[in-house]
């Protein structure tokens, strides 16, 4: 996958560096804005009340 | 990822004659050591012979990448290694059945040990390099390696995930609540502007301590209230601030404000009040759950707080100072002297005996925030029989875990009324 990628990317290899590190940071943006917050919930540590 | 391909050319060469011509090593090899057409014809034709070839063998480390390139270009001059890649030789010299398959620059890096790895600029403007493709290896070829690939992509990917979230849970959330927060906080700080100013504090004149500021804040006995003559006068709503909590032993910042209810959203960057519990000063039990590692952090470091330390929470018009109640191996010969924080705190007993500063246990133990603690009754009747003014804060325990719930109990000592100007002395406890 991440060869496929790399290899659709246009440009030099400074210019793929650069479009990779732009999609590196935009995948972590969607998974701190939107999937985690989505899954946190379903995971084991996040409940402090009794009851 | 390349390093192995020439590898596994190797292993899938067919024996003999059927050799394809387009063997890495041996090809770049010869033409550099020999510089003679018949040599390198020779070389083209048998390249099973290559490995046995003791000059190759040899000389290969020591080759000059001049001489190289040179050779390279009279064996191209003579026909012998057209100015394709190697595959174009085996189209001419071969019925091999193996899909064309170009040699690109990268392979030859990966497959000698780094011998010739300064030549490769070198060599670079021979279009025998220049020209080749990336090589394509589809799922058809070699379905298992594929499997492999893929497998070792997948579970790293998953690896690279997991930590991502264990940086957003530790440090992101902490991020998103703070803001929530502080929204909380000015929020709730409007409500209390808008609802009355705060009466002047009472002019005096037997201020001790910090008599140096132009309005001496008023001394704290002039405050002091009874909590019983208090009653609530500011209403909550599930989600909004009604209190500041301040912990003087965790810290002089140790400030957060306190909303209504204990929801998922309620509790993102805020301690909140279990909603059926009593408000602060009342008879009863004023309870809060706050998250210990993320969003916010607010009780991380509840499992650090000693007996008698102040719990101190503003509300509208009041400052209520609860302290952390003797803890389990303490109630037993219970002797605080020499700490004047532990002047008005004792062991409980009665029907409080058993509630102490400290208590591990399990999530569902919701008798800890009724009235009287470890007494099942809620309701009206459960607060009428109530004899003391508690605080209870619950957050999970162990730390990064929520299988169980560390519970601090404490007892209301103190409380005054708000007054401009005037901080509880238990502020400036360290």
């Amino acid at each position: 996958m991440y060869t496929w990628i790399w290899r659709h990317l246009p440009g030099p290899t400074a210019a793929k560096c650069a479009q990779t590190l732009l999609l590196f940071l935009i995948v972590v943006a969607l998974l701190f804005f939107v999937v985690f917050p989505w899954a946190e919930p379903y995971l084991p540590f996040d409940k402090v009340q009794v009851g | 990822m390349n390093a192995d391909q020439p590898d596994r050319r190797l292993s899938r060469r067919p024996a003999g004659d059927d050799m394809p011509p387009y063997a890495p090593r041996p090809r770049i090899a010869q033409p550099q050591n020999t510089a003679e057409p018949a040599a390198a014809r020779q070389a083209s034709a048998v390249f099973d012979e290559s490995s046995t070839d003791d000059r190759a063998g040899v000389v290969r480390p020591d080759h000059d990448a001049a001489e190289e390139a040179a050779a390279f270009a009279e064996a191209q001059e003579q026909g012998i290694i057209t100015d394709r890649a190697w595959s174009g030789v085996a189209d001419e010299e071969s019925t091999a059945h193996i899909p064309t398959v170009h040699l690109p620059a990268g392979i030859s890096d990966g497959a000698d040990d780094g011998a010739d790895d300064g030549a490769d600029g070198e060599v670079a403007p021979i279009p025998l390099e220049s020209a080749a493709p990336a090589p394509r290896r589809g799922f058809r070829q070699d379905p298992i390696r594929m499997l492999a690939l893929g497998l070792g992509q997948t579970l790293i990917t998953l690896g690279v995930i997991t930590l991502l979230f264990v940086v957003y849970e530790v440090y992101v959330t902490d991020l998103f609540g703070h803001q929530k927060q502080v929204a909380a906080k000015s929020a709730m700080e409007e409500r209390w502007s808008a609802a009355q100013p705060l009466p002047p504090a009472p002019s005096s004149g037997v201020d001790s301590s910090t008599s140096s500021a132009p309005p001496p804040p008023p001394a704290g006995a002039q405050q002091v209230t009874d909590p019983a003559q208090r009653t609530r006068q500011y209403q909550t709503a599930i989600g909004q601030g009604f209190a500041n909590i301040y912990i003087p032993a965790l810290g002089a910042d140790y400030s957060y404000t306190v909303v209504e209810g204990t929801t998922v959203d309620d509790l993102y960057g805020n301690p909140g009040h279990y909603d059926n519990s009593q408000y602060p000063g009342e008879l009863g039990n004023f309870a809060l759950a706050g998250h210990r590692v993320s969003k916010g952090s607010p009780f991380n470091a509840l499992g650090t707080l000693n007996s008698c330390d102040a719990i101190v929470i503003e509300t509208q018009d009041d400052w209520f100072v609860y302290r952390v109640l003797p803890m389990a191996e303490e109630v037993a010969g219970w002797n605080p002297a020499g700490n004047p924080n532990c002047v008005d705190v004792k062991p409980l007993d009665g029907q409080y005996a058993g509630v102490v500063g400290r208590e591990i246990t399990s999530p569902s133990d919701y008798a800890q925030v009724l009235p009287i603690p470890q007494v099942n009754a809620a309701g009206a009747g459960a607060v009428a029989a109530a004899t003391q003014r508690i605080i209870t804060l619950t957050t999970c325990h162990p730390q990064f875990s929520d299988a169980q719930r560390m519970i601090i109990h404490g007892v209301l000592v103190k409380s005054y009324a708000k007054a401009a100007g005037f901080l509880p002395v238990e502020l400036s406890e360290g």
